[in-house]
């Protein structure tokens, strides 16, 4: 019986496996009029020059591609692969690892996809207000910066351009002494407090305004439609 | 005794002393910290706002545009400058509390 036909034929479509292939087909041919011993060196030294293995789980993984190509090109029995097998039964803890490190590349890739989400949302969030005009496309801002939301959130505050400003600039300064003494997270809690707290007190002022204009509007039309 | 527009009392007059005590250098910012350091409590920068407003409104202070600073983002900063009837409000509340301070000791002397 063939090694072929004992495994799963899907492992000899492997990258890893037909590279490794390559590597003793070519040292057979070039130097089939040496001794095995003088090829298997020339295979190994051919083999350590490959990029180092990632981890122990892909170094693991190597050995047995190795193991298994040279059996099949030698067209080893199925005791010959058994014996391979065994040798590799003694490192019990290849498969764990290469489960593991399949697992985490997976979570790896989830994990970029969810920081890529982030940054676009990041990007392109103020994007609504660029586009209506109330506020011009600023470059990206460094990490140092007030959150751009936040500060988004002050266009809606009732107040004149000149307060405006000043409110913003004095928020983004004292943001500075907050984030060099206590970082960024509280740095950034703090202003969403200023700003969503600074909200009812401009509110109410504008309220109360209109309270009394309208009140003196009311007592405008008394005089004037009871006073001749 | 004035009007009540020349009558100012709590938040306002907690302000209103920052901006005495901070002269020169009374803007939001510094005013916000003196005004937290005094009563121990957070203050969103909209209340003080608010209050600057209002008491400008009411003749106590006046303010003018002040230098931009890279830390500002470019924005210039707003300083604010007591005026002659917010130190008279100022006294005329200091005064008031005085009377009844001595109404209070005299009670508290008879116990």
């Amino acid at each position: 019986m063939n090694v072929q036909d004992s495994v799963n034929p899907e492992i000899f479509e492997t990258d890893t496996y037909k590279e490794l292939a390559a590597i003793i087909t070519d040292v057979q041919q070039r130097y089939s009029h040496l001794s095995d011993d003088e090829r298997t060196l020339i295979t190994m030294e051919r083999v350590d020059a490959l990029p180092e293995p990632k981890s122990r789980g892909e170094e693991i993984e190597r050995l047995a591609y190795l193991s298994l190509v040279e059996k099949k090109i030698e067209g080893y029995e199925q005791a010959a692969f058994e014996e391979g097998r065994r040798q590799l039964a003694a490192e019990p803890e290849a498969v764990d690892l290469l489960t593991q490190e399949k697992n985490n590349a997976a979570l790896e890739v989830i994990k970029q996809a969810v920081q890529v989400f982030i940054v676009v949302v990041k990007e392109f969030y103020h994007l609504p207000a660029v586009l209506l005009g109330m506020k011009q496309a600023q470059p990206k801002q460094i990490s140092t910066q007030p959150p751009e939301f936040a500060t988004y959130l002050l266009w809606y505050l009732p107040m004149n351009k000149k307060i405006r400003d000043a409110v913003i600039g004095d928020l983004e300064e004292d943001f500075h002494t907050v984030y060099n003494r206590f970082g960024r997270r509280k740095a950034v809690a703090w202003y969403y407090y200023q700003v969503t707290a600074s909200f009812w007190p401009f509110l109410a002022s504008k309220v109360r305004s209109l309270i009394r204009l309208g009140f003196l509007t009311w007592l405008g039309e008394m005089v004037r439609r009871y006073i001749p | 005794m004035g009007d009540d527009k020349s009558f100012v009392q709590g938040f306002d007059e907690i302000v209103l002393l920052a901006v005495l005590k901070l002269g020169k250098n009374a803007y939001g910012v510094t005013i916000r910290h003196a005004v937290e350091d005094a009563t121990q409590r957070a203050t969103s920068i909209g209340a003080i706002y608010t209050t600057l407003e209002r008491l400008e409104q009411k003749g106590f202070i006046s303010s003018r545009q002040g230098e931009s600073t890279p830390e500002r983002g470019g924005r210039a900063k707003r300083y604010f400058n007591i005026e002659g009837a917010g130190i008279q409000a100022l006294a005329d509340a200091d005064l008031a509390r005085k009377r009844l301070a001595g109404g209070l000791q005299t009670a508290g002397g008879g116990v």
